[in-house]
């Protein structure tokens, strides 16, 4: 009965009270939505999905810096095919290591159609579909023989072989790429826009021929390295075996008076793709994780503070009521527990809209990348992703937070109002 | 055997500019099972007294005992559970809250109670109505009803967690004569039937007339 004297409550409010309370209710819904889309979205970029299904699990090394000793030399970069394997092949604890492009790269592709497109471009290697599962629709992945050939085969996505060939019938025949042919030897099926190191429209061999590599001692170059961990290793065991051999690089760099600097590689998908790195600076995690609880607790707090005027202007038509429960016992304590919870009914409320809203949006959002819009189809991360108990969780909290930031200050100017003049409707706030 | 009693009592009101004395070295027994009327010209400070017997409100000094209790420095959560053990109010306004039906509205005083089930809430609340004769309008809501039953209700809420002492600030102040003359029967039939000591500030003669005791209050001081 005393909750259902709450309910009553609301359902008066928003009959007597309408504008104000339900401003109240689509202000929470829109921003518990606005901060599940921020959440959700920054999900879908750590959310293992194919081809990135092992996104958890996975590591990547991907840069290199030197610094003279007793000059002022420094240089930083990409790894070359041989620092690449100096530094992270063969390390233990890592169940597949894969060479390959962190960045896929834009390059020219012309088939039989009358017109070369733009692909995007990733050399990998043939572990490189072991680590990532792409569906292979037709033909075969390259192998390792031919990855150490640097043999000119490619596998393709589905719509780029349309886009070159006219069909998907692409196996076995061949097309240019930067001027350059190339055989067909499978397709994979599209994948979602929004995976990012398995992305590609064109994949071909990374070899030691085919690397790009720079600098005089052939240390930079455009290579990186996806590391799946075993079962029961830890980054933190593969990031010390990465630090002795940084050692071991620097004792063979000495004699150039050189020395390589170690910047906590290898990174996880989030450190990647949060950009929280460069190629001669250690990836600031909590500079990252600060902006992001700045940008979660303004998200929190302007509505709050909007949520807070509103109740505090439903209250002051109460202050009658306030003063009559003070009369018949009701203590200071119980008259801000019961506008908090009041409030949190309807914060609730508020929220479950905005979380519906959100998911309508992230449906949509994920939608937009397997409809074929853009000509990219293909797997996807799906609704039931972003629908679990973490984020049932984090619904509930942000409501709360939300309730304690908005109704704390009107609750309690509502308790330390004066009985007799609250009963008689007077207020001084 | 007093029940409420007032020594040296005194209320001031500051203002920035001005002192006001609304009550000053009030002197008042009253004994249980009473029904004492309160009358005076408007701002003598009738109601004052009524909320600072009612733990409204805080004497600037003197004592107030209350059930053989000294209230003088009663902590605030502890006057709130005293109000709802002993003390029923019914306001000239009858101050029923607008979102809740008459049941939840009379129940008030019980949910602030604790160690009342919920069950037993709504036995009392029904039997209380019953004895008002609102309970055909229990699922009401007080903008459905009219003045004579509003204050009906706010009786019932007064009376409903069996407190000793009511205190009525003008409870016929808002009603026809008719509507007046059975608020009071109800309130002398609760003085009657139940014991109840009834304190009761009013501006009519006549009802006042009907009381065990008239106080006459003029510029804060009791007058005769």
């Amino acid at each position: 009965m005393i909750a259902s004297n709450k309910i009553r409550q609301i359902r008066y409010d928003m009959r007597h009270q309408s504008v104000v309370t339900w401003v109240t209710l689509v202000g929470t819904a829109l921003s518990v939505f606005l901060l599940m889309t921020v959440i959700s979205l920054e999900q879908l970029n750590t959310m293992p999905f194919a081809p990135e299904s092992n996104r958890p699990r996975l590591l990547y090394g991907q840069n290199f810096h030197i610094s003279g000793i007793g000059n002022n030399e420094d240089s930083s970069a990409g790894l070359s095919y041989t620092m690449a394997g100096k530094l992270y092949v063969g390390l233990k604890g890592v169940a597949i290591s894969s060479r390959m492009n962190i960045d896929a790269w834009n390059a020219e592709a012309e088939g039989p159609t009358e017109k070369p497109v733009t692909a995007s471009t990733r050399k990998v290697d043939e572990n490189f579909w072991k680590i990532f599962d792409h569906t292979l629709i037709d033909g075969r992945y390259f192998d390792k023989a031919e990855v150490d050939d640097n043999s000119n085969v490619a596998v393709l996505s589905e719509s780029m072989a349309r886009n070159l060939f006219g069909d998907a019938k692409a196996v076995g025949s061949e097309f240019m790429l930067s001027f350059k042919p190339y055989k067909v030897v499978g397709l994979v099926a599209d994948h979602s826009a929004l995976a990012r190191q398995a992305a590609a429209d064109i994949f071909i061999p990374m070899s030691h021929a085919s690397a790009a590599w720079w600098g005089e001692s052939g240390m930079f170059g455009d290579v990186a390295v996806a590391l799946l961990l075993a079962d029961g290793t830890t980054p933190r065991a593969l990031r010390d075996q990465v630090k002795a051999r940084y050692a071991q690089v620097a004792t063979e760099l000495a004699p150039e008076e050189l020395q390589p600097v170690y910047h906590e590689a290898p990174y996880d998908v989030a450190t990647v793709v949060n950009g929280a790195y460069g190629s001669n600076s250690t990836p600031d995690t909590s500079g990252t994780e600060r902006v992001r609880l700045i940008t979660y607790a303004l998200l929190l707090l302007l509505p709050a503070i909007n949520l807070s005027s509103m109740l505090h202007s439903r209250i002051r038509r109460r202050v009658g009521e306030f003063g009559i429960r003070r009369a018949f016992g009701c203590t200071r304590m119980r008259i801000v527990r019961d506008i908090i919870s009041e409030n949190f009914i309807i914060t609730l409320l508020g929220a479950i809209v905005g979380w519906m809203l959100a998911l309508l949006f992230m449906s949509s959002y994920t939608g937009l990348y397997s409809s074929g819009w853009l000509g990219i189809v293909g797997d996807t991360p799906t609704l039931g992703m972003l629908l679990n108990w973490r984020m049932v969780l984090a619904v509930i909290a942000v409501c709360f937070i939300i309730n304690i930031l908005s109704a704390s200050v009107p609750a309690l100017q509502a308790s330390r109002l004066n009985t007799v003049d609250a009963i008689n409707g007077r207020h001084n706030n | 055997m007093s029940i409420i009693s007032l020594k040296e009592v005194s209320k001031l009101y500051h203002t920035k500019e001005v002192e006001t004395i609304a009550l000053e070295n009030v002197n008042l027994s009253i004994e249980q099972g009473e029904f004492v009327s309160i009358m005076g010209p408007s701002g003598c400070g009738k109601s004052t007294l009524l909320n600072i017997i009612g733990l409204l409100d805080k004497a600037s000094s003197g004592s107030l005992e209350l059930l053989g209790r000294d209230m003088t420095r009663i902590a605030d959560s502890e006057a709130a559970h005293f109000r709802n053990a002993n003390l029923g109010f019914v306001f000239q306004s009858f101050h029923l809250i607008p979102s809740l039906n008459v049941a939840a509205n009379v129940e008030l005083p019980l949910i602030y109670r604790k160690g009342v089930s919920a069950s037993e809430r709504r036995r009392k609340v029904e039997e209380v109505l019953e004895r008002l004769g609102m309970s055909h309008r229990i699922r009401h809501l007080p903008t459905q009803l009219s003045g004579g039953q509003c204050q009906r209700v706010a009786i019932a809420r007064a009376i409903v967690g069996g407190p000793q002492i009511v205190l009525a600030d003008e409870p016929t102040g808002n009603l026809d004569s008719k509507m007046g003359a059975e608020v009071m029967a109800l309130l002398h039939r609760l003085n009657k039937e139940d014991g109840t000591t009834v304190v009761m500030v009013t501006h009519n003669e006549e009802q006042a007339m009907q009381t065990d005791r008239i106080i006459r209050f003029f510029d804060g001081h009791i007058v005769s």
